[in-house]
């Protein structure tokens, strides 16, 4: 057992003058100090790539969901905000989601959809502002997840470092793995059909 | 219109205008209170509603009158009711008894700037000062709950053990002076620092005659204000609320109003008492004849100056020290503050005497 002894104070200590003005001149100087709240609507908080938002599905540079439907999500989902219907398609990836519905009310944005996902398929976004005013508008389906790559960049290319998935995959080369960013070149319809996606994208849906 | 009817008229608007001055600065106190300590604590405090977040005592204003008036079925009602009213009604008569500005000629008679000009002012003042304790006990009383009777039965033992401190105090200042008139008091306060020339008395603030009095009347005005350091009565991390613990709706904003008019009476009385009124340096040489109206205009702005930085001092100091333990509010109240003012006051005395 260790006894500690109070210190004997002197009688200017014991005054605390001392004390009480150099705690008075602390809290002024503070006045002056910058501050730490953030005025939220007006100043957005701007996040880093390793934000988990809300999940979006990624688009590819022809306007199509990277998807394949495989329903691993699906079932990784713990909240069960995950509804697949699939269908077959022309694509060489043969198979595509028929509907794709986030229910974002049961979403608890955790990311295991993210990491169980083996196409990159699904992504979270640093989108955080989700209002709705009816139920409904919380199910988010097919049309309104898509989101074109460039948008998604940041975390796309975070997930690749942090997960080390793909590196020694002989597959990830060529359009599929592009470089974020580069996602929105494509030509005609299905350039326009990315291009509006991104700029619903930026307006935050 | 005759001379009497425009003194009477002119008697009304100064009425008006000390009332005010006391409503007025409620709001404001308020907003700063907030604003200042959230900018202490790195934040910005209210700034939604209005330009600057002007606007928020209103719209608080507003959330408190439609909040239900609860009255505790144990309590006793008509003491229960009565005592917000208690708290808040001597202030305003302190208020009353102030000098806010030096006097001007108005129709051949010379116009107070005070309400009330009693040749016992400050006698005035103290006693009904002190009987803001009456609101504060007996709401702690009627509210019929353990908090507020404990948080009253400290107000009444606080205000009344820094009473004496804060009374013998003043006695040191009036000695100084000379008279009760607390507008007479600031007439001997005319020269910032230094001895009238003709009667070779000390003309200058009081603080520099007396500042030792001046810091046992600032400590004893923080006990009388029920502020931290020595806000016991309302302790909240102890007694919940203390004594307004079971109000609610307009009669705690009651409490609170009380609270903020006596910040502004208590500085009004320490800027009369030791800080020159009305009266700064180098105010005579500005080229307003002194006793007109714009040198009354001129002398209520550097008042209002004036208790403007005091009561920032008081939210500086609120922010800024941590609560005294109820006996060391005790100690220092009657085994510091007292025999200091004594020896204070028997010291001036002998000076006084002396010369």
């Amino acid at each position: 057992m260790v006894l500690v002894k109070d210190r004997k104070l002197s009688f200017g200590e014991r005054c605390y003058v001392k004390s009480i003005v150099a705690g008075l001149l602390y809290t002024f100087s503070n006045l002056f100090k910058r501050k730490v709240t953030r005025c939220y609507p007006e100043q957005k908080l701007a996040p880093g790539p390793s934000f988990h938002g809300v999940p979006v599905l990624v688009m590819d540079a022809n306007g199509h969901p990277k998807c394949v439907a495989c329903g691993l999500c699906e079932y990784v989902c713990p909240a069960r905000a995950i509804r697949i219907v699939a269908t077959e398609t022309e694509r060489p990836i043969e198979r595509t989601p028929k509907t794709f519905e986030i229910n974002m009310l049961r979403c608890i944005e955790c990311g295991y959809c993210e990491e169980s996902c083996p196409e990159e398929a699904i992504v979270l976004s640093q989108q955080y502002e989700l209002v709705a005013s009816t139920r409904g508008e919380m199910r988010w389906d097919l049309n309104r997840l898509l989101t074109p790559e460039a948008a998604l960049g940041p975390r796309l290319g975070y997930i690749r470092k942090t997960f080390h998935r793909f590196e020694a995959d002989p597959r990830s080369e060529g359009t599929a793995r592009a470089v974020p960013g580069k996602g929105g070149s494509g030509a005609g319809a299905s350039g326009a059909k990315v291009a509006s996606a991104l700029e619903r994208y930026r307006d935050g849906y | 219109m005759s001379d009497t009817q425009v003194y009477y008229l002119a008697f009304l608007v100064k009425l008006l205008v000390v009332f005010t001055l006391a409503v007025g600065l409620v709001p404001i106190l308020v907003y700063a209170e907030r604003r200042v300590s959230a900018l202490m604590q790195f934040r910005w405090g209210p700034n939604r509603v209005g330009p600057f977040g002007l606007l928020q005592p209103f719209a608080d204003m507003v959330k408190l009158l439609c909040k239900e008036d609860l009255v505790p079925e144990r309590a006793s009602k008509v003491l229960f009711t009565i005592a917000p009213a208690l708290t808040c009604i001597p202030p305003f008569l302190v208020m009353s008894f102030i000098p806010v500005a030096p006097s001007f000629a108005l129709a051949g008679r010379e116009m107070k700037g005070v309400v009330v000009d009693s040749p016992v002012g400050i006698l005035l003042l103290l006693a009904l000062s002190s009987l803001t304790v009456y609101g504060l006990a007996i709401g702690g009383w009627a509210s019929n709950s353990k908090y507020s009777l404990l948080g009253g039965l400290r107000s009444s033992a606080q205000m009344i053990s820094y009473e004496l401190a804060m009374g013998i105090s003043v006695l040191a200042v009036l000695c100084v002076s000379g008279t009760l008139n607390l507008s007479e008091i600031i007439y001997r306060q005319t020269q910032f620092f230094g001895y009238d020339a003709q009667s070779g008395n000390w003309a200058g603030w009081n603080i520099f005659a007396q500042p030792l009095a001046f810091v046992i009347f600032l400590v004893a005005a923080f006990a009388e204000t029920n502020r931290l350091p020595f806000d016991l009565p309302e302790a909240e991390s102890e007694l919940v609320g203390g004594y307004h613990t079971e109000y609610s709706s307009m009669k705690f904003s009651l409490f609170f109003m009380g609270e903020y008019i006596g910040m502004v009476g208590i500085s009004s009385v320490l800027v009369v008492l030791f800080l020159g009124g009305w009266h700064f340096p180098g105010m005579n040489s500005l080229g307003v004849q002194p006793g007109t109206l714009p040198f009354t205009l001129l002398g209520l702005l550097v008042f209002l100056a004036k208790i403007g930085v005091l009561l920032f001092f008081f939210i500086h100091v609120r922010w800024t020290l941590p609560r005294f333990r109820y006996d060391q509010l005790m100690r220092i109240g009657w085994k510091v503050l007292l025999p200091l003012a004594l020896l204070n006051v028997l010291v001036t005395g002998a000076v006084v005497a002396g010369s």
